[in-house]
Parts: structure tokens; sequence; C-alpha cells
């Protein structure tokens, strides 16, 4: 198929970027949010630099890296929401974020493409590769949240129908040819798991779906442009338990294709479905590694105490 | 955020796994006592002990099951319950072989013992300290106790072979002799009873081990 218009910008760039590139200027739309940007990771030479955790399992069978997060801090105003965060994401891994309420694990997966943009008062530090690149640097923000999609905890369908839904996207991009469309809407909605329950209502209005079916169906519109990574936020807190396994499902298959981060406040799923579980505490990020060692044998008392529900 | 429930429920995990490693160490040394003085009541009572271990078997596998169930364990707790499952399967075969060794004891009273290597009753008192430290191991956390309770099964081995090849010499010797040579095979068995309880003491140990650091290694 061809679908030259969503290849990737970067696919070239080197792992590191040159830091003279790392601290240029950030883009015009960032710069238009009114969010500062400074330069990476002087202000905050803390503790914590960003290879404690970029170590994390690097052995031989590790898969490339993704995302590789320099000594990233984030402010709300004078909240300091992030702290020094090194880690690096690898590709067509499930990577989980635990950490109770206002830990900073949100805010976090915002970074991966950019979502904390909208918020006033938001000041981030530190660098944020993707494939090398700096994402707070010159890159197109647009391009950004097309390569990096995000699904979130509520579902959000358009009110429009289902089709719609899944086209919007691509069209947006340029995509007009109708047959082009019906591959690109057929294609997403069977990488999500729902072409079977919906491809007789796809002119329906998406409003009147299940919660699960439209979660999956918000799944389905974000793999529509083709994006190489998938952030949720807690995607199945909503849902009913048949959904939630459907979806969890759903993760695995598509971490074939895709880099999944995901958010989660329940720890058996991201246990179930994760490679590896990062622990957020205080802005703090805790522990990073493969999820089996944090669930098994954490190595930070704190992550134990969460993690084993005697916290707080 | 705290969990009184679960944390009761560990609490009486532990009770039971100490109350059945208790069971086992009376069990064992009974034995041992029984072997050496061919005390035949002593002998017929680790019967009891046996039940005891049974019971306790069935009820720590019950709130095991019941634990995960409900509590979905995770990180040490998982790690602790786990070892539990899987530890009280030797502590019932070393009780099992304790009362094996005492129905021996009871065959063999009609005559007194013959030309027997002493080193059955060393081998004895060695199983009865591992059996002993597997548990205090278990109940104190102690790491280090639990490596030397695995170390000390080459000793009992070693004595294994020491005691088969003395009893073999009397097999060959008293070739003619039925009721000697009978008796030096009835005590191969119980030498081999008694190495079998060394290999699940340090078994026991193998899991406090793998209870402390989440990796299960053989060491024996």
């Amino acid at each position: 198929m061809k679908f030259d218009l969503f290849k990737k910008k970067n696919a070239a760039a080197p792992q590191e970027a040159p830091a003279a590139e790392a601290e240029a200027a950030p883009a015009d739309a960032f710069a238009k949010s009114g969010i500062k940007v400074e330069s990476a990771g002087h202000a905050f030479k803390t503790a914590r630099t960003g290879t404690e955790h970029a170590a994390v399992g690097a052995d031989g069978e590790e898969k490339p890296v993704k995302f590789k997060v320099n000594e990233l801090n984030l402010y709300y105003g004078k909240f300091w929401a992030l702290k020094n965060i090194g880690m690096e994401i690898r590709e067509k891994e499930i990577t989980a974020f635990i950490g109770p309420s206002g830990c900073g694990k949100s805010t976090f997966l915002k970074t991966l493409n950019r979502m904390n943009d909208l918020i006033p008062d938001c000041k981030i530090t530190g660098e944020v590769l993707i494939d090398g690149v700096d994402l707070y640097g010159k890159v197109d923000i647009n391009t950004l949240r097309k390569r990096v999609g995000m699904v979130f905890q509520k579902p959000n369908p358009f009110p429009m129908s289902v089709y719609d839904n899944i086209a919007y996207g691509p069209r947006t991009h340029g995509i007009r040819k109708k047959a082009e469309l019906d591959e690109i809407v057929e294609r997403s909605l069977r990488q999500a798991a729902i072409w079977d329950e919906l491809k007789d209502r796809l002119k329906k209005s998406a409003l009147g779906l299940s919660g699960g079916q439209q979660q999956r169906l918000c799944i389905a519109r974000t793999l529509a442009v083709e994006p190489e990574v998938v952030l949720m936020d807690e995607p199945t807190s909503a849902l009913d338990p048949i959904s939630t396994s459907k979806i969890e499902e759903l993760a695995q298959d598509l971490k074939k294709d895709y880099t999944i981060v995901i958010v989660t406040h329940n720890m058996q799923q991201a246990a179930r479905i994760s490679d590896k579980t990062a622990f957020f505490l205080l802005g703090d990020l805790i522990e990073y590694g493969k999820t089996d060692d944090v669930f098994n044998r954490p190595a930070d008392k704190r992550t134990e105490d969460y993690i084993t529900g005697r916290f707080g | 955020m705290t969990r009184r429930q679960f944390d009761e429920q560990l609490a009486e995990l532990k009770e039971l796994l100490t109350e059945m490693g208790r069971l086992n160490c009376r069990a064992i040394a009974d034995a041992a006592v029984a072997l050496e003085q061919q005390n035949t009541s002593l002998a017929g009572e680790i019967k009891n002990l046996e039940s005891a271990v049974d019971e306790k078997e069935a009820e720590i596998e019950r709130l095991c099951l019941k634990i995960i169930l409900k509590q979905q364990p995770v990180a040490s707790d998982l790690l602790f319950v786990t070892s539990a499952m899987k530890m009280v399967t030797d502590m019932e075969r070393i009780a099992d072989q304790a009362v094996d060794i005492g129905e021996l004891v009871v065959k063999m009273s009609q005559l007194p013992y013959a030309d027997i290597p002493t080193e059955i009753y060393d081998m004895a008192e060695r199983v009865k300290d591992m059996v002993a430290s597997a548990a205090e191991s278990f109940v104190e956390r102690n790491m280090e106790l639990a490596k030397e309770t695995c170390r000390a099964d080459d000793a009992v081995d070693d004595l294994f072979d020491e005691v088969k090849k003395k009893l073999t010499h009397i097999v060959y010797k008293e070739i003619d002799d039925d009721e000697n040579g009978e008796q030096a095979l009835d005590m191969l068995m119980i030498a081999k009873y008694l190495e079998k309880i060394g290999d699940h003491a340090t078994n026991i140990a193998e899991w406090v081990l793998f209870m402390l650091t989440g990796e299960h290694k053989k060491l024996n």
C-alpha cells in the first residue's frame, strides 16, 4: 500500500543525537505553546542521572531503544512533577508505568508525545529522544503525534460513524481515495480485534457502541495513521473484565509491530502484559526493570511496599 | 493502605510451617533414638507424628491456595507462599521416611544387632541436625544457616557410601546366615532412608534460599 506520507522522517537518525542538535532551539509549534524549554540536562544534576535506569537489563537480547530519556524534569508552575527521570524504552515491547495517584506516571507518559505542551505553566528540562532525535527539539508536532499515538482512560470516539472515526486521521494526513480509506479502516479494525463485530455497522454512530467496543475503536483509530508507538493511559480502568481481557490480548498482539507504553493502576495487569515495569513515586522513577524481576524480587523497598499493597 | 487480613494470613502460614518443622524434627529424632536403642515403643509412636505432619501439610496447602486466590501475592509474599507449598512436600516425605525407619526398627527387634556399622548412628545424628537447621533457617530467615544445611549433605552421602560398603561385606561374609544377612539388608534400607531425609532437608533449605533471594538453585 502506498502510504509514503507517513514514512518516518527520522528513520535514519543516529541513536545518539549530537549535543548541539539536542540543544537546538525549540520548534515553532512548541514555542507558540508558551512552554519554556531549557537546554538538556545541566540544571539538575543530582543523585540520579539518566544512566542509572538506562542500564537496566542491558543484555544481548534487548530490543533496540525507541525512547531515551535523559535527566527529564517537569514543573507545573512551582510543582516539581518529574524529577531527573532517565530511562530507555525499548522497541516492540510493552512498558508499564505503575505508581500511586499523583506520582507522575501519566505526566511522564504525556511527555513522550508532548501532550503536556497544552498545559499552561508547564516547564520541561532535559531531553526525550525518539530514535535518537530529541522530540523537544526540531520536530514537527503533527508528525510526532502521528508517530506516537495515544489511547485514553475514557473511550473518546468522535460523534460520527465508525468508518469516519477511523478515516479521520488518514484524511487529515491527505488521503482521499475511498478504496485506500476502505483498506485502512478494515486493516485498523482488524488489528484492533473488532472488525468482526463492526463490519456490518461501519456507517452507524460510534457513540452507540459499548464501552469496550468504543475503546477498541479508539485503538483502531490510533492505528489507522500507522504509528510506531501507542501510549495507553489506563485504557481499561473504565471497562468490564471481558473488555479488559480483550484489550490486554490486543496489546500483546500489537507489540509485534508497535512499541506500547501503558499506565495502569491495575498491578496484575502490569504483571500480566508488560515486558518492563517502571515504578514512580512522588515524581521519582524508583525502579525500572524486567516485569518478572520487579514483581518477583523488587530491588527497592518502596517498590515492594507498593506492589504488595503495604504502601503508605 | 495496609493489608491486615493478608498479614494475618501470612503470619498464620509461618506459624503452621514452624509447627510442621517442629513435628518433623521430633519424628526424625525419635527414629534416631529408636534405631540406636532398639526402642520399639518409641518407633511405633512415630506414626502419630506422621499423621500430624500430614494434617499440617493439608492445612498449609489449603491456606496457600486461599492466599493466592484472595490476596494475589507478589514479590516477597509470592516467594514465601510458593516456597511454603514446595517445602511441605519435602517435610511430608521426611515424616514418611521416619515412619519407614521406625517400622524396620520394630521388624528387627527380634534379634540384637549383630555386626552393625556404627556410621549409621552418625548418619542419623547428622540428618536430624540437618532437618532441625533447615527448619530453623526458615523460621529465622537465616540464609547462612540454609546454605550450611545444604553443605552438610555431602558428609551424609559419604557416610552412606561407607555404611553400604560395610553392609555389603557383611552380606557376603554371612552368605549362609539368613538372619544376619537380612538384618544387614534392612539396615541398608534404613541408611538409604536417612540419606533421602538428608536430601529432603537440603531441598527445604534450597526453598528457604529461594524465599530469601528469589532464585532457586540446586545446591546438592
